[in-house]
């Protein structure tokens, strides 16, 4: 059984954004709503200063806390292993947003246009598939990945920083860069067990 | 906390949003959950509160016409059927779906305390009814058992929401097992207050000294619970003790300390135990207490949602530095 996982070289990551605009562009998410997000940090003071960078999407958790907590059924957890979601159950309870460590859930507050007067072409094609007042998330591009395509994350990475693959399958890039880097979970000891692995 | 954390949470902003936009690692409230969340939780313990205390009081007080006390416990079913549902309604982006909500009993505190909420609406109303002797015969039995099931669910949903909040593990303000105690304890304070408020404004009979003893007991647990709280933020990691320091000395602390401790159960505290022995001014002194325990118990369920701080998103390795902009 295929159990899709990624994983993200921090030390190869830039920080140039190239994910969160392709995940912006496949998906057409509303204003303000990102499923992909490259988090900055800065360290130390100058002139010893240091800046990384935190890819951050759902990570598809195997005790997804979404999952269990929402009230009215609107996450559910797939055989392999994407953590998807119904928007049509959601009622606007947002507990998802609490119990979600990794800030991976989004609220659709109202959908708007970007320049804040009127929808372009575009704009009223993609929003099409959202509703406001309800929770959206990454779902690993599944709608790809049913065309046998990686997310689009993943493909657009320049420096390839990211790998995609079967966690189950121990000779798949994701399996082998997790075994011989040491491939750890954002925050393991909160215990939901995530399937997105960070190298650094 | 390293020094130079404290000097970045002792500049924090106040009222202004720490993180500029959400691709900088930092602190973030929570924003999502705002007046009408507080208003639906602090109703249901208002209400179920005042349902348990009066039916208690109701149970204990003789004779075979209606006693005074069921006002106390249909204004605590109104408050959790009326006031609670229409702020949740109110809250829900979607009301016509917010029948989903019992949809995960198993796994979701919220979908059990939509159940227990069901549940108390059709027990309660029945428990209200038998008691009122609106049914022929006796209904003796069928009220104990009215009365037990009404009475069960009340209690879930005075602690459901501390069960709910304690499963945010990044709001250590939250994530403790303190949290749905602390619910329960100021269920029973608030409602013991408002049945004190409204029997002595009705001019109710009821068993005075019962509901002081109450007051007596649950105010004192009350803080304390409050003070362990506290404590156990100290001891916990920095969004914990950035919530403390919020609760404590921060934008919050007005309404926490000074609101909730001090106006709330302190003084309450001390005026109940003032008018112990004077029956000719206590009816005042009891209602004047009940105010504030009320404002006092609104103020904590805001309190709560206000100093809710996440921890930051951060790379492996990294979570000792904290960065503040």
């Amino acid at each position: 059984m295929t159990k899709w996982g990624m994983t993200i070289d921090l030390k190869r990551c830039i920080g140039c954004q190239s994910c969160t605009m392709a995940c912006k562009t496949h998906n057409g998410t509303p204003a303000g709503i990102f499923f992909r997000r490259v988090v900055e940090k800065e360290f130390g003071t100058y002139p010893n200063v240091r800046r990384t960078y935190t890819p951050v999407n759902c990570m598809h958790c195997d005790d997804a806390p979404c999952v269990a907590n929402c009230p009215a059924g609107v996450f559910s957890k797939r055989d392999d292993g994407i953590v998807e979601y119904d928007a049509g159950k959601c009622y606007g309870a947002r507990v998802c947003r609490m119990v979600c460590p990794y800030n991976a859930v989004s609220f659709i507050e109202k959908i708007e246009p970007y320049d804040g007067e009127a929808f372009i072409p575009p704009e009223k094609y993609w929003y099409e598939k959202y509703e406001a007042g309800t929770a959206v998330k990454c779902t690993f591009c599944a709608d790809r990945l049913a065309d046998g395509l990686k997310p689009a994350c993943v493909k657009t990475c320049p420096t390839e920083a990211m790998a995609f693959g079967d966690l189950e399958d121990p000779e798949s890039d994701v399996s082998r860069l997790i075994r011989k880097r040491g491939g750890q979970p954002l925050h393991p000891e909160l215990g939901t067990k995530p399937n997105v692995y960070y190298l650094s | 906390m390293t020094n130079a954390t404290e000097q970045r949470v002792e500049r924090l902003p106040v009222g202004a949003g720490w993180i500029p936009d959400s691709f900088e690692a930092g602190f973030l409230r929570q924003r999502d959950w705002r007046l009408w969340e507080v208003l639906s939780f602090y109703f249901g313990g208002l209400g179920t509160g005042l349902y348990v205390i009066s039916a208690l009081l109701d149970s204990r007080a003789s004779g075979d016409a209606p006693r005074g006390t069921i006002v106390g416990m249909i204004l605590g079913f109104l408050l959790v059927i009326v006031a609670k549902n229409g702020s949740h309604l109110m809250a829900s982006t979607h009301p016509s779906k917010a029948l989903r909500s019992m949809s995960k009993p198993g796994s979701s505190w919220i979908s059990r305390g939509a159940v227990a909420i069901f549940i108390f609406g059709v027990f309660g109303a029945l428990d209200i009814v038998v008691r009122l002797g609106w049914i022929p015969g006796d209904g003796e039995t069928i009220g104990w058992i009215f009365a037990i099931i009404a009475l069960a669910s009340a209690f879930v949903v005075m602690v459901y929401i501390g069960f709910v909040m304690a499963e945010a593990r990044t709001i250590a303000l939250w994530h403790t097992p303190l949290l749905p105690v602390m619910y329960l304890a100021f269920s029973l304070v608030l409602g013991s207050a408002l049945a004190t408020g409204i029997f002595n404004l009705a001019g109710i009979e009821y068993d005075t000294a019962l509901l002081r003893i109450i007051l007596l007991v649950t105010i004192p647990v009350t803080v304390f619970l409050m003070l362990a709280h506290l404590s156990f933020l100290g001891f916990s990691n920095e969004a914990a003790r950035l919530s403390m320091q919020m609760l404590t000395k921060g934008e919050v602390a007005a309404s926490y300390i000074g609101g909730v401790l001090v106006v709330g159960l302190v003084a309450p505290l001390i005026l109940t135990a003032a008018a112990y022995g004077a029956d000719g001014a206590a009816r005042w002194v009891s209602v004047i207490s009940a105010v504030l325990m009320v404002i006092g118990g609104y103020l904590f369920y805001s309190s709560m949602f206000r100093a809710a701080v996440f921890s930051p998103v951060v790379q492996p390795g990294a979570r000792s530095v904290v960065v503040v902009p």
